[in-house]
């Protein structure tokens, strides 16, 4: 059976500021943040460590993408209740679909 | 052909290990343990900034430089603010409130010496206040009511141009106390601008209503177009000089997280933003920029600048 490579780690994490993921970071893996405090993490050993050290929770793609639908849908539900003179100076957010 | 030695006086140095990062910036050595050529250069990238205490979409009412900077106004999904957060290259603190509650507002100056003009209050605006670093006063009004427009340049050589309503074209230069009419500028809405004064304006793609690639710069009297950015994006947030341009993000949806940076010649990929956003605020220069917030709503800043890296040379 032939084994799958997953590019990709997946996770929440609390951005926390300042140093939350550094230049060196961004040179060592990939990494992309997304509505819900989900991350999208390279998956390599520089990753991992990165998403353990910020007190990550790691989350399959289903669970992941879930938590950026669900806010997603919040932020869409929002828009839903503007004005017409509100909304059409803010586009509707539109669903996200994680890599 | 004359060789290294007899330009710089010495061969290369052999080295076992390679020399700090820090101490070798600019620098050639040969690795005998790698048996590599090496060198330190500065490699940019977007990293983690502070994390501002308000949520700020659909605004760009920003300014300064990376270590004192500040963005104002903007909406708070849903709805429009007053409320100024100042950031110091750690940390966002609160500053003054404006006396205008809008979205869409475009910044320019400094922290100390900040303006912002027009905006959607609802209703189009053509307000313009000036920021001390304390707190804000409200000054000559825009000679025409607009939002989503681009800006750049200092409190006393300001230049604001575009936007909405569509087809907007003037281009308006302050000087610190009054407005006169500059150029045509390209009849796009929804870009930042950036530029160090009012006669070296530049903007990147925006809405034609469709996203724009477009590229412009402005001369103290005249708009050019020069080389397209390379993708399609409007709500573009770009920072620095006409020369030294670092921009990012945009849409259409999903949220983009493409970077490229403009040398006044040519564009060149840059590393993309970690979150991807459109239409948030930006400050800084084209080696240490800050964009923030941004549609999604969000409060995530991302700073731009560079680390000295040992890199190896290659041949091709």
């Amino acid at each position: 059976m032939a084994l799958i490579y997953n590019h990709f780690m997946y996770g929440t994490a609390t951005n926390t500021g300042k140093g939350f993921f550094t230049n060196e970071d961004r040179g060592n893996f990939f990494l992309r943040g997304y509505p819900g405090d989900v991350w999208v993490v390279g998956n390599n050993e520089k990753g991992a460590l990165w998403l353990a050290q910020k007190n990550g929770v790691e989350k399959t793609k289903a669970e992941a993408q879930a938590l950026v639908t669900t806010e997603v849908e919040a932020a869409q539900a929002a828009w839903d209740a503007l004005s017409d003179e509100e909304a059409k100076h803010n586009g509707r957010p539109e669903q996200i679909t994680l890599p | 052909m004359a060789t290294y030695k007899e330009i710089f006086g010495r061969k290369i140095q052999s080295l076992a290990s390679d020399p700090p990062a820090a101490a070798s910036l600019g620098q050639i050595w040969y690795n005998t343990t790698s048996q590599t050529f090496k060198t330190t250069e500065p490699v940019y990238a977007w990293a983690a900034g502070g994390v501002m205490t308000n949520s700020r979409n659909d605004g760009t009412g920003s300014a300064g430089i990376l270590t004192a900077g500040f963005y104002t106004g903007a909406g708070t999904s849903p709805g429009a603010n007053n409320l100024t957060e100042e950031y110091d290259g750690t940390s966002w603190s609160g500053g003054g409130s404006q006396n205008t509650t809008a979205t869409q507002r475009i910044g320019f100056g400094t922290l100390t010496a900040g303006v912002t003009a027009a905006g959607y209050e609802p209703g189009a605006s053509a307000a313009v206040e000036e920021y001390n670093g304390t707190s804000w006063t409200s000054v000559t009004s825009m000679p025409e009511t607009s939002w989503d427009r681009s800006g750049c340049g200092t409190e006393t050589s300001g230049l604001v141009w575009a936007g909405a309503p569509f087809g907007l074209t003037t281009t308006w230069e302050y000087g610190g106390t009054s407005w006169t009419a500059g150029g045509t500028a390209p009849a796009v809405r929804n870009t930042t601008g950036n530029g160090a004064t009012q006669d070296a304006g530049f903007m990147v793609g925006g809405e034609t209503p469709s996203a724009s690639n477009q590229a412009a710069t402005y001369n103290g009297t005249a708009w050019s177009t020069v080389t397209n950015y390379p993708i399609s994006r409007a709500g573009v947030m770009s920072n620095g000089p006409n020369t030294d341009t670092i921009a990012a993000g945009g849409y259409p949806p999903p949220a983009s997280t493409n970077s490229n940076k403009w040398d006044g010649s040519a564009w060149t990929a840059a590393s993309a933003l970690t979150t991807g956003r459109y239409d948030g605020g930006r400050f800084g220069t084209g080696t240490a920029a800050v964009i923030a917030g941004g549609s999604p709503s969000g409060t995530f800043t991302e700073e731009f600048t560079g680390t000295d890296t040992v890199r190896t040379i290659t041949t091709s």
